[in-house]
């Protein structure tokens, strides 16, 4: 029997019949298949090697960051790795074809038909560590990147699934979709400074431009140093550590590594740069490398 | 005879949001629960500090996580450039922010 599958929901749910997925690739499929997916297979053990994981709602998110990240290079293996995979899940296989012949997916599930295979046949695979070396595979979702490779789309949906499914994302980094469609004119500061996450504060700050949103914070600089500046909003209070609504300090900072600005919140007690880099670094005072 | 004073060195690293704090007496790991080798891991990015060598991961008695690096190990990541902590037992923890609470990246 041939299944098709065009969702990783589906493929997992084909699977696993448990909550906790844990499969072990060992086998390689004949032939000129076997080389390229030993490659696969070394790539992920290189590259990847997830701790058991249980399937849960974020299952795709997780995923397909994972994917995109390594987008270029899955390119360069999807072109050796014409048809198929395999893999073994409690005994059971399942081997993805991609651009097979029903009468080719029927060899393939003769070669392994004593064995409870199962045979999926997609367009796109994606294989991903998954467990411990689950490989999954995804039906191709509509992409839009930015020239360097990262997953971003300023205006809409930088990804969207086969079923519908809409991920908003700005230069490799998720975002919330008010972020990634309003006009970076007419975004609300607010929202942007009370976002959780660092990274999506950060895209929020840059799609703004730092300097307009400084403004708009009526930000007066306290304390600068090379890649830090204790910034203090005037005009803005946020809730603070007891529950009152307090003024608020950011301490504005570069990565060394990647050159990108980034806003943390610190306490609105602090004057200097070098207490609030001991408060953000759990009063860790000096690093061997820093990075 | 000259007398030596034995002084341990506290070297700790960051790798962007991740602190990795020099600690001592962390006991046997035999018996505690282990953890992978993905330190932390970004829930917008997907991108994460990876340990790779010879390096252990383990929750202590106090529910913190710890890292035993007993040789040769790096800390690897996406964006942020390599680090190579020495042998010894490190205490991981995040960057925080105001109101405490551990960053979100």
């Amino acid at each position: 029997m041939i299944e098709k599958y065009n969702t990783i929901e589906d493929l997992i749910e084909s699977v696993s019949s448990e909550r906790t997925v844990s499969c072990l690739v060992d086998k390689c499929l004949p032939g000129t298949l076997s080389e390229a997916f030993n490659q696969s297979r070394q790539w992920f053990h290189n590259n990847v090697n997830w701790n058991k994981v249980q399937v849960q709602n974020n299952l795709i998110h997780s995923l397909f960051n994972l994917w995109l990240k390594n987008y270029k290079m899955k390119k360069k293996l999807i072109s050796k790795l014409e048809t198929a995979l395999e893999v073994v899940q409690k005994g059971r296989k399942v081997i993805a074809c991609m651009k097979k012949t029903k009468d080719e997916l029927d060899q393939y599930e003769k070669l392994f038909d004593k064995e409870n295979t199962k045979v999926g046949r997609c367009w796109f695979w994606m294989p991903v560590d998954y467990g411990k070396n689950i490989l999954v595979i995804l039906k191709k979702p509509k992409m839009y990147f930015a020239t360097n490779g990262d997953l971003h789309k300023d205006g809409g949906p930088a990804l969207i699934t086969n079923k519908g499914r809409k991920f908003w994302a700005l230069n490799g980094v998720l975002v919330p979709q008010w972020l990634a469609e309003t006009p970076a004119g007419s975004l609300p500061i607010k929202p942007i400074l009370e976002l959780s996450n660092v990274q999506q504060r950060a895209e929020g700050f840059k799609k703004m431009g730092w300097a307009k949103a400084l403004k708009a914070l009526n930000a007066r600089v306290v304390a600068s140093d090379n890649y830090y500046e204790l910034l203090r909003l005037t005009n803005i209070k946020l809730l603070g550590e007891f529950g009152a609504m307090e003024s608020v300090q950011l301490l504005k900072m570069v990565c060394p590594s990647t050159g990108i600005s980034y806003a943390l919140r610190v306490p609105p007690n602090i004057r200097t740069i070098k207490n609030a880099l001991n408060y953000i670094n759990n009063d860790v005072v000096s690093f061997a490398e820093e990075v | 005879m000259e007398n030596v004073k034995v002084v341990k060195e506290r070297k700790n690293y960051r790798q962007g949001d991740v602190i990795l704090k020099r600690v001592f007496g962390q006991g046997d790991d035999k018996y505690r629960k282990k953890l992978g080798n993905i330190l932390a891991k970004g829930e917008a990015t997907g991108h994460s500090h990876k340990v790779i060598g010879q390096a252990l991961s383990f929750v202590n008695d106090s529910g913190e996580t710890i890292l035993r690096v007993v040789g040769p190990c790096e800390i690897v990541h996406e964006e942020h450039k390599t680090i190579t902590p020495e042998v010894g037992d490190y205490l991981m923890t995040k960057q925080r922010e105001y109101p405490d609470k551990k960053i979100v990246d």
